[in-house]
C-alpha cells in the first residue's frame, strides 16, 4: 500500500477512535473497509483544455460584467447530448454531412493555394502551465543570470540640462550610505519548496503561416527549395503617416510595436526638451494607452491595472531650481503588471515587470508596446529557504545583490522596510546562447519610511524564496563606485568646449 | 492562505473581478472531483463544473463570509447543481445524485469506472443518502468536518458522529459479504 493512502487510512481511524475508542477492537476489519472505500475512489483527470476553456468564459462573463455588453465566446457543445435527442438527429445528421464533405474539399482547396484562408497561428494569451520535475530548470544561480534589471540604489544621478542653456550646469550627485531596518510583522516561512515558473517558447503554432510562405517563388529565389524551414519571425510596417513597425517572434512568443521612423513627422525624431509641466497628469496617459490596446484588441487578461512610470519624481529634489535641469523624455512608459495566479511579477530591480506602453508626449501617441509575450509556463519545485533570520538580513542589506554603496565620507542614512508581500520575481538565466525566463517566488519588502530629503530610486527591496540563490549570490563581489567627494549642492559650471580648428589652422608649418 | 483567499473576495466584490481567477485557479480542480464522484459522468461534470463557476462569479457580491467560509459556499453551489440536474432529469422520484440510481437505470455514466463503483455501491446504498455523502466527501473529497458541516447545513460534531456511525455500519456489511464468500468457497 503506498505511503499516501495509509497516511488517509490513519487520519480516519484516528477520527474513527476519537468518537469511539472501542473502534479500536475491530481495527483490522475498519482497516479494510475504509481501503475498500479508497480503492473504490474513481480515477478523475481533470482535463487541462476544458480547464481553460472554462477560464476563457469566465474571463468574457467578466468583462461582460464589467461592460454590460454581451461577450460572444464559442463553446464546442457536447455531441452526445445531441445524439441522444431525437428531435435533433435529423438536424445534426445533415449537417455532419456537410462537414464530412465540405471540410476535405476546404482543406486540399487552401493547400494547393486555391485561397488564402486567415492561416491558424495563436500565441497563447491565457496562462497555461505544465508541471515538471523538481529542479527540471537546472541550477538557478549563475555568472550570467546576475545581469540585473533596472539596478538602483540611493542618490541622485547627475542631471543633465535642458538643451539650449548657454551655460552647462551639472548637478553633481549626491552619495549615500543605505541602511535598511526591517519594521514590519514576524515572518513565517514554512514552504519546504516553492514552485518556480519558465516561459515556454519555441513551441508556437507557427505552421500556418510556414504553410502560407514556405510555398512562394519570390522571383529571385524559390522558398520552397528550403526544406523543412520554419518561421521565427515576422516584422510587418504600417506605410502611413504615424504608423507603426509590428515585430512577431514566434519563437521567443513576443510580439512589439514600433513607430515606423519613416512615417513620423522629422521634427519628431530630435529629443526634444519636455519640462514636467508639460507632461499630462496619469488619467490621460493611461486613457491613450487603452484606447490603443482596445483598438488593436491586445489582450491583457493577464495584466493588473496600468501604472505610469513617473520617473522624474525620483530624480526631482526639493527646490524648484533643479526640477528645472531634469531630462524629460518625450516619451513616458506605462506599464500593465504581469499578474500570474494573482500574483504581481517584479524584475530584479524592483520595478513591476508587464506590457508596456509608451506615450509619444508632443504627438500624445501612443510610440510603442512591448513585453506582450505567450503564456505558456513549465513548472519546477526548488527548495525554499526557511530560515526568516536570513531572509531578513538580505533585506536589510539591500537584496540579493546589495544596492549602492560609497565608502569615505558618504553619509548613511536609514530606510526603513514594511511587511513584505508575496511575489514573482522575474529572472533570466543562460545556456548556449538560450535565454530562460524565470519567475520565481519571492518576497517583496516596501520601504516605507525613506530618509527626509534624500531622495531614493529604489521602491522596494526583493528578495527570492529559492534557497539556491541566497545561498551562492551572496558570495559574488558587488561593483563598488570609486570613493565620492563629500555632497555639493552647488552647481559647477563646465568649461567652455575648445573651439575647433579648421583644416588651415591646423597646419603646422614644416 | 485564508487571509489572502478573503483579500481576494473582498477585491471581488469592489469591482475587481479579474481578481476571480485566483478562486478558479484554487477551486476548479477540487469542485470538478466533487462533482464527479455525485454524476461518474465527465461530460455532464464538466457541465455542471462550468455553471457553478459562473453562479459563483454571478453571485460573488452575495458571498459574506460572516455565514461561513467560501469553499463551503462554492461547493454548496455546485451540491445544488448536481441536485437540481437529477431532478430535472428524473422528476418523479428523489435522488439528489448519481447514487440513488440503480447501475442499470437509463442515466449517462463512464464506463472506465463503472466496474470500481459496481464494487462499492452495493455497500453504500444501504446507508442513508445524506449519511453516504458525508462518507464520501471525508474518504474521498478528503474535507474538513469542519468544511462538510458547512455544506450539509449540519453541526461539525453530527457529521463526525454520522461518519462515525457510517464507517461502523459498512464495516459490518465488509465482514458479513466476506463471510458469505468464505461460505461458499467451502
Amino acid at each position: 500500500m503506498n505511503q499516501d493512502r495509509e497516511k488517509q487510512v490513519k487520519v480516519i481511524l484516528a477520527d474513527l477512535y476519537a468518537i469511539d475508542s472501542s473502534f479500536r477492537n475491530y481495527e483490522h476489519e475498519l482497516r479494510e473497509t475504509i481501503l475498500k472505500l479508497l480503492s473504490a475512489k474513481p480515477d478523475v483527470r481533470f482535463d487541462e483544455e476544458f480547464k481553460q476553456q472554462l477560464r476563457i468564459e469566465l474571463m468574457a462573463r467578466i468583462e461582460e460584467l464589467k461592460a454590460h455588453k454581451p461577450a460572444r465566446v464559442f463553446r464546442m457543445p457536447d455531441f452526445s447530448s445531441i445524439f441522444a435527442a431525437p428531435k435533433f438527429a435529423y438536424a445534426f445528421s445533415g449537417v455532419m454531412i456537410c462537414l464530412l464533405v465540405l471540410v476535405p474539399v476546404l482543406y486540399f482547396a487552401n493547400k494547393a493555394g486555391y485561397f488564402l484562408g486567415r492561416p491558424e497561428t495563436k500565441l497563447v494569451s491565457s496562462v497555461s502551465t505544465t508541471r515538471t520535475d523538481d529542479n527540471a530548470f537546472g541550477p538557478l544561480s549563475s555568472q550570467e543570470s546576475l545581469a540585473l534589471e533596472g539596478r538602483g540604489g540611493g542618490g541622485a544621478p547627475g542631471s543633465a540640462s535642458a538643451p539650449g542653456m548657454e551655460q552647462m550646469m551639472v548637478i553633481g550627485p549626491d552619495y549615500f550610505n543605505y541602511r535598511y531596518v526591517y519594521k514590519g510583522d514576524e515572518l513565517i516561512l514554512d514552504e519546504a519548496k516553492v514552485e518556480v515558473w519558465r516561459r515556454q517558447k519555441g513551441e508556437q503554432a507557427r505552421s500556418g503561416i510556414t504553410n502560407l510562405l514556405s510555398s512562394m517563388d519570390f522571383g529571385i529565389f524559390d522558398l520552397s527549395t528550403f526544406k523543412d524551414i520554419q518561421v521565427q519571425r515576422i516584422q510587418l510596417v504600417q506605410d502611413k503617416e504615424f504608423g507603426y513597425s509590428i515585430s512577431v517572434d514566434f519563437y521567443e512568443g513576443t510580439v512589439s510595436v514600433n513607430r515606423n521612423y519613416r512615417k513620423w513627422l522629422p521634427g519628431i525624431m530630435e529629443s526634444s526638451s519636455l519640462q514636467i509641466s508639460d507632461i499630462p497628469n496619469d488619467a490621460q496617459l493611461i486613457a491613450i494607452a487603452d484606447n490603443f490596446i482596445r483598438e488593436h484588441k491586445i489582450n491583457v487578461a493577464n495584466y493588473g491595472q496600468p501604472v505610469v512610470n513617473r520617473y522624474w519624481e525620483s530624480q526631482s529634489q526639493t527646490g524648484g531650481v533643479f526640477e528645472e535641469t531634469i531630462y524629460i523624455h518625450e516619451e513616458v512608459s506605462i506599464t500593465y503588471p504581469l499578474v500570474i495566479n494573482g500574483i504581481n511579477v517584479y524584475d530584479q530591480g524592483g520595478s513591476q515587470f508587464g506590457l508596456t506602453v509608451s506615450v509619444h508626449i508632443p504627438e500624445m501617441k501612443v510610440a510603442g508596446l512591448y513585453n506582450l509575450i505567450s503564456q505558456n509556463y513549465e513548472t519546477s519545485m526548488y527548495e525554499a529557504e526557511t530560515d526568516t533570520a536570513k531572509i531578513l538580513e538580505i533585506a536589510e542589506q539591500g537584496g540579493i545583490q546589495g544596492g549602492w554603496y560609497f565608502y569615505g565620507d558618504g553619509e548613511t542614512v536609514e530606510a526603513e522596510l514594511g511587511t513584505p508581500e508575496r511575489i514573482y520575481m522575474r529572472f533570466m538565466t543562460y545556456d548556449n546562447f538560450e535565454s530562460n525566463e524565470l519567475l520565481v517566488p519571492a518576497l517583496l519588502f516596501p520601504i516605507t519610511e525613506a530618509p527626509e530629503g534624500k531622495s531614493m530610486f529604489r521602491k522596494n527591496i526583493i528578495v527570492p524564496l529559492a534557497k539556491e540563490l541566497l545561498e551562492e549570490n551572496n558570495d559574488i563581489p558587488v561593483p563598488r563606485p570609486l570613493p565620492a567627494p563629500p555632497v555639493s549642492s552647488e552647481p559647477i559650471s563646465m568649461p567652455e568646449p575648445a573651439p575647433v580648428l579648421t583644416p588651415a589652422e591646423t597646419q603646422t608649418e614644416e | 492562505m485564508e487571509i489572502l483567499e478573503q483579500q481576494v473576495i473582498r477585491q471581488c466584490q469592489r469591482g475587481n473581478l479579474e481578481q476571480f481567477e485566483k478562486l478558479y485557479d484554487v477551486y476548479s480542480e477540487k469542485i470538478y472531483r466533487f462533482i464527479y464522484y455525485k454524476t461518474h459522468h465527465k461530460p455532464t461534470a464538466e457541465d455542471l463544473t462550468s455553471q457553478t463557476f459562473m453562479k459563483a462569479l454571478n453571485n460573488i457580491q452575495t458571498f459574506r463570509s460572516a455565514k461561513g467560509s467560501f469553499p463551503a459556499w462554492i461547493y454548496r453551489i455546485a451540491r445544488n447543481n448536481v441536485i437540481d440536474y437529477y431532478r430535472t432529469k428524473k422528476s418523479n422520484i428523489d435522488i439528489s445524485d448519481v447514487w440513488d440510481l440503480h447501475l442499470d437505470e437509463d442515466i449517462e455514466r463512464d464506463t472506465a469506472n463503472k466496474e470500481k463503483l459496481e464494487e462499492v455501491m452495493k455497500y453504500l446504498e444501504n446507508i442513508d443518502k445524506e449519511h453516504r455523502e458525508i462518507v464520501i466527501m471525508r474518504v474521498w473529497d478528503g474535507l474538513s468536518y469542519k468544511q462538510i458541516s458547512e455544506i450539509v447545513n449540519k453541526s461539525e460534531e453530527n457529521c463526525r458522529v454520522i461518519f462515525c456511525r457510517s464507517i461502523g455500519k459498512l464495516r459490518k456489511e465488509v465482514v458479513l459479504s466476506l463471510l458469505i464468500i468464505l461460505l461458499n468457497l467451502q
